[in-house]
């Protein structure tokens, strides 16, 4: 099956699908073809195209029956947890006993996109008083008033503090719909002053010690409502145990991203590794699945890059990505313009760090919410990005605003002036992506295109 | 005396005024949003970069109560760090040069998030020391207290005044540039009467004062009880606080409708339209409000014909 690596459109995957059958393919028992997805509403998969590995369609697969599963869940008697806005802290205490499952409502975040608007949720989330002046998340409104997607959790918890305006606005929202919301804070990350503790977290950023022991006791309020969910109590060992494996997916998504985004050869498509990126943030609600196509995954790159081959020309263009795009067909615009994503800040990457083990669970699990980009000035933003970019030997770098984001304005401004300083010679383009982009496409198109012939240019005249 | 600017009602002016310093509350004017604003951004947060950048040699006060505005505080830190020559590549935006103060007001009201509005306001104390305030004894406490700068007043949105054959109505939202306060004065000539004052700086977010004795005795506790634990803002999670202060006074003061306004992109106080709109049931309004100097002839328009169909 170690066939050439090639992104192929829907119709070529069915034949790939019914070819790989006959050989002998063996999936997980939310294995399928991709185009049936198709029939259940999720039209975009027929203007993508996908990576032709078996690993890649275990991932989507995986992505695409989440709320298939959730439902499944409930069904077999578990307790649904619908986390929002934290992004990687929550479920890892839900996971740490059996009975729970966490997931992200926020992810409707990609809905209007894969059902190309025909679900109808931004326009319901309209209806509800949150119009187009605010985030794509607003379509999670919609879900939760139509109720065809996922299932309405047990409990609903939100972070708030140093979130976005959007989302605290859009949850509080919900709250008034009639679903209780157990609020809890992730406060502004500030570095400690003279006479204070200061403790480095794992993305590199510094925080005062008592903004741990604060959000430490917050999520000592969590674990209480959860146990109280699960009926059960969840230890600190539990927790504990939770990270170990968390860590594991963490570990495995790290190789990935270095193996991909490090690579000369782009051993696997942007669209791919934006999905992959998102699997840590809450396992796609099965932490051993995740774990299993996040193996399978890297196996298939190592292959790969040891063969040297990849997807795409090694002369493709290396851009750096920063914020995460509604729109699932801009990966592959990029790379069909002759650029290659090699890394990228999707603003979930405080999920993908390892978790300290060597320290109290509940402060760990603290040290890790407090990574979040969005708890930390956008100069710390614009720093990891330099980081990131110069480590995977970036180009060029797209900042894709998000519609209506509260955060976008400023922070890419900041953000931009940062790499303009540290990076003096990474040329930098700014432009907003919502999630059914159709009318923009060609002008961001020619923004890219117009990008990638800067890179070309220079490095023919240096 | 060193001027400390603010502009949130969750900055107590009494604690800047203690450590000897002068609490001024920032004057925004629309005037102040200059070229315009980068879309997203809110032209309140930009008007308020504006105006502080103009100031270089006082301190400013500026709370993450929303996330235009603790962005706007950081981007406001850095703008005079370029200007004193400072490279940036090394430098924290908030590090012990900066004139600058970010006050980490929680948005949740549980115990621990009220024992932490205590333990900012002790930090704020120590930048307002480190920026040649002195540390407060009885003697100042008293003296600040007794100079009546416990409150956040915004002038200019002082309503005309009430008269009773006009329509009582509710003006509900954050905060007001000056100019834009020209809201109240349509309102009045088109037949209504501001009987409820719900924006920023007037009856929604005034503190009583409190007992001078017990200031002296315990300044953080008394501050966090007059300020954290009364004041609703959209921001506050649950945001219940607001409508606990609205929907009374609606009845107590017979309003018959509610102007909301918000400011373009100002996410907490246009979701918070639809919400109180359902809580007070009475006719209403959502003004959105941009960076211009006048209110737009459209504003106008709606509350014309708002007050039109309360007649
Ligand atoms: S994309 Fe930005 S504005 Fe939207 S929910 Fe995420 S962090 Fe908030
Ligand atoms: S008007 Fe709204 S967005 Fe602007 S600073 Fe105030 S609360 Fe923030």
């Amino acid at each position: 099956m170690n066939e050439a690596p090639a992104r192929l459109s829907l119709a070529e995957w069915d034949v790939r699908y019914d070819t790989l059958r006959q050989r002998g393919l063996r999936e997980a028992w939310y294995g399928g073809s991709l185009s049936r997805h198709v029939e259940h509403g999720d039209r975009r998969l027929l203007s993508l195209r996908f990576d032709n590995s078996p690993a890649a369609l275990r991932l989507w697969n995986l992505l695409l029956t989440e709320e298939e599963r959730l439902h499944a869940a409930r069904a077999g008697g578990k307790k649904i947890v619908g986390a929002m806005k934290d992004l990687g802290t929550v479920p890892i205490l839900a996971y740490a006993v059996p009975g729970l499952v966490a997931f992200y409502p926020d992810g409707a975040w990609w809905i209007p996109c894969l059902m190309e608007g025909s679900a109808g949720l931004l326009a319901k989330a309209g209806a509800l008083g949150i119009d187009d002046t605010f985030c794509p998340v607003r379509a999670m409104l919609g879900a939760f008033e139509t109720q065809r997607h996922f299932p309405i959790p047990d409990l609903l918890t939100c972070s708030v503090g140093a979130t976005c305006d959007d989302f605290s606005a859009i949850a509080q929202r919900l709250e008034h719909m009639g679903h209780p919301i157990h609020w809890w804070e992730i406060p502004h990350r500030r570095p400690a002053e003279p006479g204070e503790e200061q403790t480095l977290l794992p993305t590199g950023a510094t925080v005062a010690q008592s903004e741990i022991a604060f959000v430490a006791r917050e999520l000592e309020r969590l674990r209480r409502v959860l146990q109280d969910l699960a009926g059960r109590s969840i230890s600190l060992d539990d927790v504990s145990a939770s990270i170990r494996a968390a860590n594991v997916v963490r570990r495995l998504l790290c190789a990935l991203r270095d193996a991909v985004y490090g690579s000369p050869c782009c051993p696997l498509p942007a669209l791919e590794m934006l999905i992959a990126e998102v699997l840590p943030v809450h396992f796609c609600s099965d932490r051993s699945e995740t774990e299993a196509v996040l193996r399978e995954l890297l196996a298939e790159v190592v292959r790969r890059v040891h063969c040297g081959s990849g997807i795409l020309p090694q002369s493709a263009v290396r851009l750096f990505w920063v914020n995460p795009v509604a729109d699932l067909r801009i990966p592959r615009l990029v790379e069909d313009c002759g650029g290659r994503i090699c890394g990228a800040d999707y603003m979930f990457c405080h999920a993908q760090a390892t978790i300290p083990e060597n320290v109290p669970p509940l402060e760990a699990l603290a040290m890790a919410a407090l990574s979040d980009p969005m708890a930390g000035t956008a100069v710390d933003r614009g720093r990891w990005i330099c980081r990131e970019a110069r480590r995977f030997g970036a180009e060029a770098m797209v900042i894709s605003r998000i519609p209506g984001a509260s955060h976008c304005a400023t922070e890419g401004e900041i953000i931009r002036r940062v790499v303009t300083r540290e990076l003096p010679h990474l040329p930098v383009i700014e432009f907003e992506v919502p999630s059914v982009a159709d009318a923009l496409l060609p002008t961001l198109q020619t923004r890219v295109e117009a990008l990638i012939e800067t890179v070309r240019l220079r490095k023919v005249k240096p | 005396m060193k001027h400390v600017y603010y502009t949130s009602p969750f900055v107590p002016p009494v604690w800047i005024a203690a450590h000897g310093l002068k609490p001024c509350l920032m004057n925004v004017s629309a005037r102040d949003t200059g070229t315009g604003t980068s879309p997203g951004e809110c032209p309140y947060a930009r008007a308020v970069i504006n105006q502080a950048s103009r100031r270089d040699d006082s301190l400013f006060v500026l709370t993450a109560t929303c996330d235009q505005m603790r962005r706007a505080a950081e981007w406001l830190s850095l703008e005079f760090e370029q200007r004193r020559g400072k490279d940036e590549k090394a430098k924290d935006p908030y590090d012990l040069d900066s004139p600058v103060f970010l006050l980490n007001v929680p948005a949740t009201w549980h115990s621990a998030a009220r024992d932490r509005y205590r333990a900012e306001l002790a930090r704020l104390g120590r930048f307002l020391v480190r920026k040649g305030g002195r540390s407060p004894d009885a003697s100042d406490l008293r003296e600040s207290l007794r100079s009546g700068r416990l409150q956040l007043h915004v002038p200019h949105t002082d309503p005309v005044g009430v008269r009773t054959t006009a329509v009582p109505l509710a003006v509900v939202g954050g905060p007001l540039m000056e100019e834009h306060a020209e809201l109240y004065r349509v309102i009045e000539r088109n037949g209504g009467s501001v009987a409820l004052n719900g924006s920023e700086g007037c009856e929604r977010s005034q503190v009583t004062p409190g007992d001078a004795s017990e200031f002296v005795r315990d300044p953080l506790g008394m501050l966090t009880a007059l300020y954290f634990d009364s004041i609703g803002d959209a921001f506050r999670r649950p945001d219940s606080g607001l409508a606990r202060w609205l929907v009374p006074r609606i009845e107590q003061r017979s309003i018959r409708g509610v102007v909301f306004y918000a400011y373009t992109w100002c996410d907490l106080w246009r979701a918070q339209y639809v919400s109180l709109a359902e809580a007070v049931k009475l006719p209403s309004l959502l003004l959105e409000l941009g960076g211009e100097e006048r209110l737009s002839a459209g504003t106008i328009t709606r509350i014309q014909a708002f007050m039109e169909s309360l007649r």
